[in-house]
């Protein structure tokens, strides 16, 4: 009998808030059924179409083009992070839930934990199926030989591997602007600034001035974590890994620092 | 037990709780009376740790509630009946509350049983009325079988048999020797589930003692119905009694007892037809007590826009 509420305790309690909601469980189903669907039927057109609009044998990478639909992913994974805790703001639930546990930090900690199982099984599971998936569309539909790759080939598993973990980072910075803004719209808002707007204002730039900050947005940096053919102007897939994992871990700790000090 | 020092709570300029330094007591229920905006829920927060004081504490049995080993079996809350998913089963949202406190499972279906929603216990929350709302909200308070239990307005939304079932509840939990702190803007309400009141005005304690003391105190006025109307006015206002007339028979009069009255009238030769003693309702006591606050609030208002 411990003397005082327990990570496992307070975990627990987020694992059933979360299961016991109809949109978090089916946002996931959503998100697995159309990053799959959608990835394969792009695979499969990119196949037949293959040498037509620019893919040629030196820029094609199997890999990212079986995981196509990670880029839908990337964007729903987001919202499911920020609304964990914007969802308890909006319906203030949040009361209820601070004065069950009030060790703030924890309490972010627990929620922390249960985004990541979730997501983790859910990115990984997607990742593989789109990589088998897309492989066998592409070896049943190629034009020329040998666009398909298999998972025992150089770096190919690393690639599906860290695909996966980039939806899991994602999550976590839409997580960390949900703690930072309160406000479900808000945080959607910063996020699909810097996932989806700020990759377009950035290729009015020149490319001098550009390239240097592409590299470090972060859907750029979630493209190079899954990419065997590196681009030479963004950073290796380990690199970009770590350099989203540090852009999750700030924020996360900027929103857990106000939600600590804010009144519920 | 709940004790409050000097509890003050200041958002920008404005004063929503001021230096409130109370004791509230185990084994009885505690009204906390005051009109809308005058810092009984911002009051409540601060003793559930959601909101920070700007100043002064608010303990639970000698602790923060921060620093409460499991909260939800020291104290249970009813703060606001919408404060859960409403897309959430009662059942799941209380089974995560017992979850993070270590609480038995087969706890959440008696205290669903307790307020009588079992047979709703599978449907969404956001589906219930406001008076299936607040019986939610009390099974969710008493999972813990806690010692100390805060409801802000509890009644809001029940129908009168839910209204009778929540004042028999509150005592039989303060018999038990719980405390029970009871937030209402209804006096009458507090006047039948209270033992002691907790009255505030603006953020500042008005007044604080056993609800019998407030009424009993507070000086009625008489109603006296005569021929000789004028004449009965005359000589009370000599013996400085301040008098209202009502009509051309009936006289109301302030700061004297209807036994005062009474000998006047003899003193003077006066007929009388009627001498009634107006009692004063803990409404009366209530609107008096913080009419001054409610007044300071409209100058309050002018000020500001003068600077």
């Amino acid at each position: 009998m411990s003397t005082r509420i327990t990570l496992p305790m307070s975990t627990k309690a987020e694992w059933i808030k979360f299961r016991s909601l109809r949109s978090s469980v089916y946002s996931i189903i959503t998100l697995l059924v159309l990053t799959i669907g959608l990835g394969s039927l792009i695979t499969y057109a990119r196949t037949k179409h293959f040498g037509h609009d620019g893919d040629n044998a030196l820029g094609w990478d199997p890999v990212t083009v079986s995981l196509t639909g990670f880029f839908f992913a990337e964007f729903v994974v987001g919202v499911v992070g920020a609304m964990i805790i914007t969802g308890e703001y909006a319906t203030s639930s949040i009361r209820t839930s601070l004065a069950a546990f009030p060790r703030r930090v924890e309490f972010v900690l627990s929620k922390a934990i249960v985004l990541i199982g979730v997501v983790f099984v859910m990115s990984e599971a997607m990742a593989f199926i789109s990589f088998f998936l897309g492989q066998s569309l592409i070896k049943s539909a190629e034009p020329v030989t040998g666009l398909s790759t298999t998972i025992g080939a150089t770096g190919v598993l690393h690639a599906v591997i860290f695909a996966g973990l980039s939806i899991v980072l994602l999550a976590l910075i839409g997580f960390g602007l949900g703690l930072l803004l309160k406000r479900t719209a808000a945080a959607i808002t910063v996020f699909v600034s810097f996932l989806l707007v700020a990759p377009i204002l950035v290729a009015f730039l020149p490319s001098n001035w550009g390239d240097p900050i592409t590299k470090w947005l972060p859907g750029t940096l979630a493209r190079g974590m899954m990419s065997i053919n590196r681009d030479p102007e963004t950073f290796t897939p380990n690199v970009c890994g770590l350099v989203l994992l540090v852009y999750a871990i700030v924020v996360i700790a900027a929103g857990t620092y106000l939600f600590s000090k804010r009144d519920a | 037990m709940i004790e409050l020092r000097d509890l003050t709570k200041t958002y920008e300029n404005v004063v929503a709780v001021d230096g409130l330094t109370v004791d509230i007591r185990p084994g009885v229920v505690t009204g906390f009376l005051g009109p809308n905006g005058s810092g009984k829920s911002t009051t409540m927060r601060m003793i559930l740790g959601l909101d920070q004081p700007t100043k002064g504490s608010a303990t639970i049995n000698g602790m923060k509630y921060h620093d409460l080993k499991f909260p939800l079996r020291e104290v249970g809350a009813l703060i606001d009946a919408k404060a859960l998913h409403p897309g959430r089963s009662a059942r799941n949202h209380l089974l995560a509350l017992a979850a993070s406190n270590n609480i038995p499972t087969k706890r959440v279906d008696e205290v669903l049983d307790i307020v009588g929603l079992s047979k709703v216990a599978k449907k969404r929350a956001g589906n219930f009325s406001l008076g299936m709302g607040q019986r939610l909200g009390i099974a969710a308070a008493l999972l813990g079988d806690p010692g100390v239990l805060l409801f802000d307005e509890p009644v809001n939304g029940l129908d009168p048999e839910g209204i009778r079932w929540v004042r028999e509840f509150f005592r039989g939990l303060a018999s038990e020797g719980r405390t029970v702190f009871v937030s209402s803007h209804l006096m009458s309400e507090m006047a039948l589930t209270a033992d002691d009141v907790i009255v505030i005005g603006r953020g500042k304690l008005i007044r604080q003692g056993k609800i019998s003391d407030l009424t009993e105190n507070a000086l009625g006025t008489v109603l006296v119905r005569s021929p000789q109307v004028a004449d009965l006015e005359a000589a009370l206002r000599r013996a400085g009694y301040g008098v209202t007339t009502d009509n051309e028979s009936t006289l109301t009069v302030s700061g004297a007892t209807s036994e005062q009255v009474g000998e006047v009238a003899h003193a003077s030769s006066v007929v009388l037809h009627e001498l009634t003693p107006q009692r004063a309702s803990l409404e009366d006591v209530f609107m008096e007590l913080t009419a001054d606050s409610v007044e300071y609030s409209g100058a309050q208002h002018q000020s500001g826009a003068e600077q």
